[in-house]
């Protein structure tokens, strides 16, 4: 039996449990808010209520959801495998999309965009700088003309007025 | 420097011309931050004024409305906040100006740090309900909600707005017990009560008056201190023996905090023409608004005891005060 | 008869060459802002206020409103083509339209949209002049427990949504009902979730979810392939960048399922077109005889909600002009623009103002076909967006995402935001998480919960408020119904199975 127990562990998807145990944490922290507020009111439910229920949901359902994992892993029926290859491209990406919203405010819309794109386009896609100086460029003051000068849509301008 | 300040106040609502000589006028386009989507009351108001002010060639420069919607006035109010000294900003505020830094932790401003210029109108209320319900007066539905508790429903918005805190004060007064019902838009709560889903409602009676008129929804009773010009028949609750203190909603400009003296003035004198202007006494007249220009010393007066006030109120109706 | 003579005076005055410039000017304003995601018809009828007050009223109507509708036809562009929903409503168009561009059939998808607004858009005029005094009676017969019941039957549509578990999509489902907590609560002014920020006191802003876990959330999962080359096949050659007669046919049904789901949800207060959207939807997967195709770039699923979304406009006019009620956002500013005009909307502006009703209504005939014909010819054009390569193609994605989210409330707040729910979306993409349900419970949420607690306040307490008034019952028994096809089906196969395996 333990050995079982060992087996399952080690075949069980890592991620979709790492998952379900976020989720049942958000379940609870949705619960736990929600006793801060009442419940039910004089006239029906109060601001309590949902939060309350929303929350044990996402507790059920998180618990269900790792649970039928396991049933079918035991029972060996497939199930899904949660494929992480490429994934440090993407959190490059993210990251910088993450610092070109940081630097909105002070720099501007025009520069921290074509900084972004320029390194989208040069270190994850690997084309040649040119080709992401131009796109970078081209498509900041593409969005400049359109957005702003035509439909005088307000985007955040850095110290030097763009 | 406040004695100076009283001094164009007052000399402002003498209607004597003080803005030449505080040397400030508007150089580009003054923002009008309103904390309402266009066509909800904040909004129409502030059009309202830049539509008399522009018609009466009062203010030099283009006024444009800036609409910063969010949090019951919260987004507007933190977005003046943070423009400490703009010259060329200013907002309409309401009641929930007021109302919102006494019970939101989120409200970091109050109105004693923002600059209040001038307090333009009082906003008058009527009772109202459906035209096939029973009652004509506001004293019949209280009888009626007395024998018959938590029967009636009152639509209405959020639970610090003005028409709950009359509800809760009526209550209070006599002893009769209705529900309150909370509905994010004018046009839901007036659906509401025709629909028969409520059974009273609370309005600024220029939202009312083609409803009226077409037989649909009935004036039961004037919520200020004297029966409307536009419905002489509708007796104010004094008159029908019901004694409770009446709520004024006031509507008014406001600056950011540490506005210069010299910009506030020229507001004061610009607000002091107008409001003696014949567009405005028109506009007040098409939308059943009272006059309540009010400036310098009396309005920090009205600020300190209309912020009493609703702290009061809302204690008693069992919402948390914060401040 | 009286209606007819009231339709000839209205083409009357619809083919005045200063209306009909009018008329233009607006459904092409409305197509261009109905484009560029942020920019909706509300803040663009808005910003035209001021302009307007000069205006004849008809003309000024004439234009506000082609604006409003106008928008509808261009909100579908970006979500077919970059998986960027402009609007609430498109969100739904994206589950299929994005699939079908992905396919090399991104032409088809946007004339089938452009195709379906026509039809509804026509359609929903077509009752917004028959039948609009009844049909606001029923409108306000809609208390409370009806929109409750409304709700539930929307968030039923989350089994017809998910993919291959169920769970997740319930999942999926309540996170989006959670976030839809967030913010001030209008009963008892508690702040709920909002960590004390001034951001957050009016909840989270469904457009930042939307293109945060879609549009975000695509382009995140596309920097794995590193190449940069172009991402899908689009074919040459007018035929294959259009819809064909199958496709057509293919969507007849949802053509009128969704004008009658958009027309009376429009109808509703409030409602509006993004539950209209995602009940036409569930309704067309419902009845199709082959709803393993939806979420993989089926026709119908486009054909839909985009007739959903267009005919919303037909039925928010209705409550506006026969009651003075405005139902949503822009209907509010018409309102105001009403107003501005001297007019008094209410129950008897059809009687004090014929012109102006009998006009809009032949305008709205008129700038759907001038919509249908100023959109077809622009489909084989935008398809060839999807030629350019994706180093370029990814960095216009996220552009015209952060403008779009910066632009609602120019917040940077907004734009953390969208970044954050970015990476949401890629992880539920790897995990195998559908959007789609997330989208649906925010958008649903606050309503259900307003719903519910209105209705239990209206009965003091008592639960049995929503389950006897009619149509109320209704709706619930049907949500029931759909959320145990499910289950009805899975015992059916594991009942064959068990057949089988006994043979």
């Amino acid at each position: 039996m333990p050995g079982r127990i060992v087996d399952l562990w080690k075949s069980v998807d890592k991620s979709e449990l790492a998952c379900s145990a976020s989720l049942a944490a958000l379940g609870a922290f949705v619960v736990w808010e929600s006793t801060a507020w009442e419940y039910m009111t004089r006239d029906g439910p109060g601001p309590g209520f949902f939060p309350l229920w929303i929350g044990l949901a996402i507790v059920v359902l998180s618990v269900f959801y790792i649970g039928f994992h396991a049933y079918d892993l035991i029972r060996e029926e497939p199930v899904h495998r949660t494929n992480w290859s490429g994934t440090a491209p993407v959190l490059a990406g993210w990251a910088a999309f993450m610092v070109s919203a940081a630097l909105l405010k002070p720099v501007g819309f025009i520069a921290s965009f074509t900084l972004l794109v320029v390194f989208l386009v040069r270190v994850i896609f690997r084309r040649s700088f040119a080709a992401a100086l131009a796109v970078g460029v081209g498509s900041a003051l593409g969005f400049w003309v359109l957005f702003v000068q035509l439909l005088g849509v307000r985007l955040p301008t850095g110290p030097w007025g763009f | 420097m406040k004695r100076e300040l009283l001094l164009v106040a007052s000399l402002a609502a003498a209607g004597v011309p003080a803005v030449q000589a505080q040397g400030f006028t508007p150089e580009r386009t003054v923002d009008f931050l309103v904390h309402t989507g266009p066509g909800a009351g904040s909004d129409l108001f502030a059009r309202g004024v830049a539509g008399v002010l522009e018609k009466n060639k009062l203010v030099p420069q283009r006024l444009q409305i800036v609409n910063k919607t969010g949090g019951g006035g919260l987004v507007a109010m933190s977005f003046l906040g943070e423009k400490a000294g703009e010259t060329h900003m200013v907002a309409f505020f309401t009641s929930v100006w007021y109302v919102n830094p006494l019970i939101r932790k989120e409200a970091k401003v109050t109105m004693k740090e923002l600059t209040p210029v001038a307090r333009l109108i009082l906003e008058p209320s009527v009772l109202t309900v459906r035209a096939d319900s029973p009652w004509k007066t506001a004293k019949d539905f209280v009888e009626d909600a007395k024998k018959n508790p938590a029967k009636y429903k009152q639509g209405g918005g959020s639970i610090s707005g003005r028409d709950n805190n009359t509800r809760l004060v009526i209550q209070k007064a006599t002893g009769a017990q209705w529900q309150f019902i909370s509905f994010p838009s004018g046009g839901e709560r007036v659906a509401a009560l025709l629909g028969g889903h409520t059974d009273l409602y609370i309005m600024e009676p220029a939202e009312a008056l083609e409803q009226i008129r077409a037989g649909k929804i009935r004036v039961i009773a004037s919520l200020m201190e004297n029966r409307l010009p536009a419905f002489p028949d509708a007796s104010t609750l004094k008159e029908q023996g019901i004694n409770v203190p009446v709520i004024p909603q006031p509507r008014g400009m406001v600056g950011p905090p540490n506005m210069p003296a010299n910009v506030k003035a020229y507001w004061e004198g610009v607000l002091g023409k107008m409001v003696k202007s014949k567009d405005w006494q028109e506009y007040l007249k098409k939308d059943l608004l009272d006059d309540g220009f009010l400036v310098g010393a009396d309005l920090v007066k009205f600020t300190e005891s209309y912020t009493n006030q609703m702290r009061e109120i809302l204690k008693e109706g069992g919402v948390k005060v914060l401040k | 008869m009286e209606m007819l003579a009231g339709l000839m005076q209205g083409f009357a005055v619809a083919l005045e060459p200063m209306n009909l410039f009018w008329c233009f000017v607006g459904v092409f304003f409305g197509t261009v802002v109905g484009i560029l995601p942020g920019l909706g018809p509300s803040a663009t009828v808005a910003l035209l206020l001021p302009l307007t007050a000069q205006m004849n009223p008809t003309a000024g109507l004439i234009m506000m409103s082609g604006i409003y509708y106008g928008a509808k036809y261009g909100g579908s562009t970006t979500s077919i083509l970059l998986n960027v929903p402009g609007e609430s409503a498109s969100v739904v168009t994206c589950i299929d339209g994005f699939e079908m561009a992905k396919r090399g059939r991104a032409g088809p998808a946007l004339g089938i949209a452009a195709i379906s607004s026509f039809v509804a858009g026509t359609v929903g005029v077509l009752l917004l002049m028959l039948i609009a005094p009844p049909v606001a009676e029923f409108a306000l017969r809609f208390g409370p427990p009806e929109y409750f019941a409304l709700m539930v039957l929307g968030l039923s549509m989350v089994v017809l949504l998910a993919g291959k578990s169920l769970i997740k999509a319930l999942l999926a489902m309540f996170i989006g009902l959670w976030l839809a907590t967030i913010g001030v609560d209008l009963f008892t002014d508690n702040a709920r979730f909002t960590f004390d920020r001034v951001e957050l006191v009016d909840g989270v802003h469904f457009v930042v979810v939307a293109i945060g876990t879609f549009a975000i959330g695509e382009v995140l999962a596309n920097l794995t392939h590193k190449d940069g080359g172009q991402m899908f096949e689009v074919p040459k050659g007018l035929r294959n960048l259009m819809p064909n007669w199958q496709d057509i046919k293919d969507s007849r049904f949802a053509f009128l399922n969704g004008s009658l789901v958009g027309f009376f949800i429009g109808v509703l207060p409030g409602a509006g077109s993004t539950i209209a959207s995602f009940v036409s939807y569930g309704i067309e997967k419902a009845v199709s005889r082959h709803p393993e195709k939806f979420g993989t770039g089926a026709v119908e699923g486009v054909a839909a909600p985009e007739a959903a979304n267009n005919s919303e406009t037909g039925g928010a006019l209705v409550p506006l002009l026969t009651l003075g009620i405005p139902g949503s956002a822009t209907t509010a500013i018409l309102l105001v623009a009403l107003i501005m005009w001297g007019m008094r909307p209410g129950p008897m502006l059809i009687q004090d103002h014929p012109t102006i009703f009998w006009g809009l209504v032949a305008s709205m005939y008129i700038g759907n076909v001038m919509l249908l014909i100023l959109n077809l010819p622009l489909v084989p054009l935008f398809a060839q967006v999807l030629r350019l390569p994706a180093y370029v193609l990814y960095p216009v994605i996220l552009g015209v995402s952060i403008i779009g989210v910066y632009s609602v409330d120019e917040r940077l707040f907004d734009v953390w935001m969208v970044g954050g729910f970015g990476l949401l979306g890629y992880l539920m993409r790897r995990l195998d998480y559908p959007a789609a349900p997330l989208i649906l419970g925010l958008v649903l949420g606050d309503f259900m919960e307003r719903a519910l607690r209105q209705s239990l306040m209206m009965s003091a307490g008592d639960l049995s408020i929503i389950y006897t008034r009619p149509m109320a019952v209704t709706m619930l028994f049907l949500a029931v119904a759909i959320l145990l096809t499910p289950m009805f089906r899975r015992a059916n196969a594991w009942r064959l199975k068990a057949a089988e395996q006994e043979i």
